[in-house]
């Protein structure tokens, strides 16, 4: 009763209205282009393909490779990001540590891969510590006497080096979150448990992984959307890589965009992006019951 | 003595988590302490690793190269005009939104847009970027400043909103009843009660959008212009030369005058971004 | 403690405003108050320092003109000048390759007008070199280019690792015939493999430190590849598309070239030259890393560098023919590549005109001397011009009879989208793994088709 008091539209008006014409122009455009053929040279003369676009694309080889390969560098950044994440916030939210000054020192350089910029993570990762010769990862593994590779020049490793690269940059995000997860979980709670008996193990497994699964849930949606559409580490780390080892969609959409010159075609594969992701967050949000969040 | 036994045990747990921390911050710092390394390093002798860390041969001349020819100033100026337009154009439109969002009354609206909110936070930016190429040609729009502000906001409004919700959710009814009580409009009630009660979570959404769009690249390629081309996008043409090798300290370089600044900046706010990358995923 | 977090907001936003204002003040010192600023698209190779030490910095003092030079990859140059010329905000001047321009060719400025003004003499240039340069299809009759080094590749190698006998008795027993510079593809697959050695074995009695490679070229995806795969395409006889736009691309020959060159890359080639764009195959060759190497004459000063290991070693070489071509071509053949500068329609067009012919016409021969490039009639006659670098004597004849079979591109504006790049993927493809030689080829079919019908020359 107070709330009707508010008019809470007015505030929403101006942001929805913007909102809808700075995303939803866009879209609406890409849906549009994929039914022409615009070549970006000769622009000014599209003509109408109906669905053309979207056939070809089902009969590119090369797109159900980029939809293979983004998979599994979506899949294989959030795996790894919550890994390291909850590992270093179990350590972090531990009982001596947690909310201490130490912590908040930590804390404050566990930012740093976030908030270095993306193409600069990039370049870095391609020219000092992937490089074949001169990176930082082949001096380490040849200190502890393992065989230097190639990383970014063989066709089985580039994807594996690009997925480390941007776990790398995401993993603040999932030690943030865990890290205040984990944070809350009152002392006394696990005091009792391991006055019951309880080693860390269990506790972590009994105990905290289960308070903490609905956080677990919510960062994966979050990493695994970021790492889908993922762009200038990709860009820069690899380009499409050796055997387009690492020719995510979002490069394929610059690249047919662009270089082929495509740009029917290049928006028809972006669309499809947007379809599939518009689908997967809505099953996930059903399934998970994520339509809650932020209503108090 | 089984005390002292365990008194020992529990510092040496403290010693081994600090160590784990610590092999972790070596992690997230090395790359960028190697990049730094890089710059100072003479361009022409490619390093090796510890070759790298030894102080001998420093130089500025990358330094001077990027600058001159990466015209890097200005394109720091662009990046810096972006972002900070970006940065108060989303503050302020995003938060009057978010505040709206959390007085609706109805459960199932506020739960419908924030579905609507939620869900834009997943679009890809490729599939902003590449037609509004297309449109803003058509508009006259191509390179302009507002074009990309547009886009950064498009980008950044799903976040920040979502943000701002947590924020003001946060905000204890009983204030904002007495202001009315007190004859406030909801404006005012907005701008001298609420607004002032999530100060800290405006710096935090302020110094994430900030991040975020100085950050960005992809509309930086193809929606800035000659004129409003931010450094993002300026390093990319150190990338890729004539020679094997020879450009890595430039590159470097101009790498480190980019990340270097943003990364200082981060650790000075860094309890802003931590409450603000936090909030609203943590649920009593 | 709401006061604690205003001050700082405060004190947060004053920084951020001072770092603004003074990186504003720190940009206008880059950007003088010049009448005019030219914007000039180029791409990276020996040439670049001489316009920047010298050309640029000399016309800049006498005239007031600020020259910018952005230097990107071949690939994203002209990727670039086709996303800023389409989306109206081209460059003044950017480099003209026949293949590419029709990526812009609406965009370019005809240089007629400016050539009658300022009494440009187009006689200075051999005939072929203003049809392949200068001239093309998509504006038909207009001069739209300036051109600086029309060139086609062709081979250098290591002549004393040729001419050393411990090599030519070790490649005897191995091959059964003599150590000669390779005249075949097949050939040169031997010679290649035969070169190719790991750190630790010997070279004409040295040790080697590093890997030497056989033979290499530039092979990034797709530009670089397409590039390289050219001078195996072209040399198998075919030519893509004919006059009524029928297509060769299906002839079995292109899958026999595509699969032969698929060997070579994986045998003999550096894993590194994946990344490559253009020319850095050359400085591994001058370090002595490669025994041969694909040369495109604009790159013969990185080869020839006097402090490189290959230098007075080097020898050159007419690209290799491939057995049973479709065109009993003699020798191998790319196509005519190499370019100009082209500038485009905008309101510095003339400005750009005038340092173009400040630097052709007044600096000619200087000009040559600081790049060891060819367009001009003076260059190739000049007793002063021959006699500036020593390698002129090996090097020129060979350039001359390459260039007597360089493809002259079919100048459509579609060449860049169904020949160049297409013919990168192709490779490019073939040679990774990623798909098999006759699905690469049917893509590369069905993408001309689709070009030529979107374009309207098929019905």
């Amino acid at each position: 009763m107070l709330k009707k008091y508010f008019k809470p539209w007015r505030f929403i008006m101006p942001g929805l209205i913007l909102g809808l014409i700075t995303l939803g122009v866009p879209i609406y455009q890409a849906l549009k282009n994929s039914f022409y053929d615009i070549r970006l040279y000769r622009l000014g003369s599209e003509f109408f393909v109906g669905f053309d676009n979207y056939i070809n694309l089902w009969n590119d080889s090369i797109f159900l490779l980029a939809v293979r390969v983004t998979l599994i560098f979506t899949i294989g950044c959030t795996i790894l990001s919550i890994f390291f994440g909850l590992s270093v916030a179990s350590v972090l939210s531990s009982d001596k540590i947690r909310g201490s000054l130490v912590a908040r020192f930590f804390m404050a350089f566990f930012i740093v891969p976030f908030v270095a910029t993306q193409v600069v993570t990039g370049v870095m990762g391609r020219l000092f510590i992937w490089d074949a010769e001169f990176g930082l990862i082949n001096y380490l593994l040849n200190t502890i006497g393992l065989q230097a590779q190639a990383w970014l020049t063989s066709p089985n490793l580039a994807l594996p080096a690009a997925i480390i690269t941007n776990s790398w940059r995401l993993t603040p995000l999932a030690l943030l979150v865990l890290y205040a997860a984990l944070a809350t979980i009152p002392e006394t709670l696990i005091e009792s448990a391991k006055i019951d008996g309880a080693n860390e193990i269990m506790i972590f497994l009994k105990i905290k992984l289960p308070m903490i699964k609905y956080h677990i849930i919510f960062v994966s949606m979050i990493l695994m959307t970021s790492a889908f559409r993922e762009f200038d580490v990709i860009y820069s780390l690899t380009g499409r890589g050796p055997r387009r080892a690492t020719n995510v969609l979002s490069l394929m959409v610059y690249e047919q965009g662009v270089s082929v010159a495509d740009m029917g075609y290049a928006n028809a594969i972006a669309f499809t992006m947007f379809l599939i992701v518009a689908v997967v967050t809505v099953i996930f949000i059903k399934i998970f019951k994520l339509g809650d969040v932020g209503v108090s | 003595m089984k005390l002292i036994i365990k008194k020992l045990k529990k510092h040496y747990d403290y010693l081994i988590k600090l160590l784990l921390l610590s092999i972790w911050l070596v992690i997230c710092i090395t790359p960028i302490l190697i990049l730094f390394m890089a710059s100072i390093s003479d361009t022409a002798i490619f390093q090796t690793i510890p070759d790298l860390f030894s102080l001998e041969g420093t130089t500025l001349v990358n330094y001077r190269i990027s600058i001159n020819q990466g015209n890097f100033f200005f394109h720091l100026r662009n990046s810096l005009i972006i972002a900070g337009s970006a940065l108060a154009l989303v503050l302020v439109v995003c938060t009057p939104m978010a505040y709206g969002i959390t007085k609706l009354s109805s459960r199932k609206a506020k739960s419908a847009v924030v579905f609507g909110v939620l869900s834009t936070r997943f679009i890809p930016y490729v599939v902003i970027a590449m037609p509004l190429y297309l449109l803003f040609r058509q508009m006259g729009l191509s390179g302009s400043l507002p074009g990309v502000i547009m886009a950064h906001l498009a980008m950044q409004m799903p976040f920040i909103v979502w943000l701002m919700v947590g924020f003001f959710d946060g905000i204890p009814g009983e204030v904002e009843e007495a202001a009315i009580i007190d004859g406030c409009t909801p404006f005012q009630i907005f701008f001298k009660v609420s607004l002032p009660m999530v100060l800290p979570g405006l710096n935090a959404a302020a110094i994430l959008a900030f991040i975020m769009s100085y950050n960005e690249f992809l509309f930086g390629l193809f929606l800035a212009g000659p004129n409003t081309r931010p450094l993002t996008v300026g390093i990319m043409r150190f990338v890729g030369g004539v020679e094997v090798g020879a450009q890595y300290g430039v590159v470097a370089a101009y790498g480190s005058m980019i990340v270097v600044p943003i990364i200082i900046f981060a650790l000075i706010v860094n309890r802003y971004i931590v409450s603000g990358m936090t909030q609203g995923a943590v649920k009593e | 403690m709401i006061n604690l977090t205003k001050r700082k907001s405060i004190l947060v936003f004053l920084v951020a405003a001072l770092v603004i204002t003074a990186s504003m003040f720190f940009s206008t010192i880059n950007v003088q108050a010049e009448t005019v600023t030219l914007r000039w698209a180029v791409h990276p190779g020996p040439h670049v320092e001489p316009f920047e030490d010298y050309f640029v910095p000399k016309y800049e003092e006498e005239h007031d003109v600020e020259i910018i030079m952005e230097q990107l990859p071949p690939d994203n140059m002209w990727q670039q000048m086709m996303l800023e010329a389409q989306g109206g905000t081209p460059y003044d001047m950017g480099y003209h390759s026949p293949g590419w321009f029709g990526y812009y060719y609406e965009h370019v400025k005809g240089l007629d007008e400016y050539i009658e003004k300022y009494d440009f003499d187009l006689d200075a240039y051999p005939d072929s070199v203003i049809e392949s340069h200068m001239l093309h299809d998509s504006r038909p009759g207009e001069i739209i280019a300036i051109a600086r080094n029309p060139q086609t590749p062709f081979i250098v190698y290591r002549e004393d690792w040729f001419a050393d006998s411990g090599e030519q008795e070790a490649f005897e027993s191995e091959y059964g015939r003599e150590l000669t510079v390779p005249e075949t593809w097949e050939e040169l697959y031997e010679v290649a493999e035969f070169f190719t050695r790991e750190a630790g074995a010997t070279i004409a009695g040295e040790t080697l430190e590093n890997d030497l490679y056989g033979y290499s070229a530039s092979i990034n995806a797709p530009g670089g590849m397409a590039r390289a795969f050219l001078g195996i395409f072209y040399s198998l006889g075919l030519e893509g598309f004919d006059a009524d736009f029928q297509t060769d691309l299906d002839n079995d020959i292109l899958l026999e070239g595509v699969e032969y060159w698929s060997n070579l890359v994986n045998d003999v080639f550096p894993a590194a030259a994946s990344t490559w764009d253009f020319l850095e195959h050359l400085s591994y060759f001058r370090d002595g890393r490669l025994a041969m190497a694909e040369l495109w004459p604009e790159g013969v000063l990185t080869a020839e560098d006097p402090d490189g290991e290959a230098h007075g070693n080097v020898g050159y070489s007419t690209l290799p023919r491939w057995e049973n071509n479709l065109q009993d071509l003699p020798i191998g053949r790319s196509f005519m590549g190499g370019g100009g500068h082209l500038i485009f329609d905008t309101p510095n067009s003339e400005e750009a005109f005038k340092f173009l012919q400040w630097v052709y016409e007044d600096q000619a021969i200087e000009f040559n001397k600081r790049t060891a490039m060819f367009s001009r009639n003076e260059h190739f006659e000049s007793e002063e011009v021959l006699g500036f670098h020593e390698f002129y004597d090996d090097f020129l004849p060979v350039f001359q009879e390459q260039m007597e079979y360089g493809f002259a591109r079919q100048p459509i504006p579609e060449y860049g989208a169904v020949m160049y790049n297409p013919s990168g993927e192709f490779a490019a493809d073939v040679v990774e793994g990623v798909m098999s030689a006759e699905e690469a080829q049917q893509r590369w079919i069905d993408r001309m088709m689709r070009e030529f019908e979107a374009a309207g020359y098929l019905e």
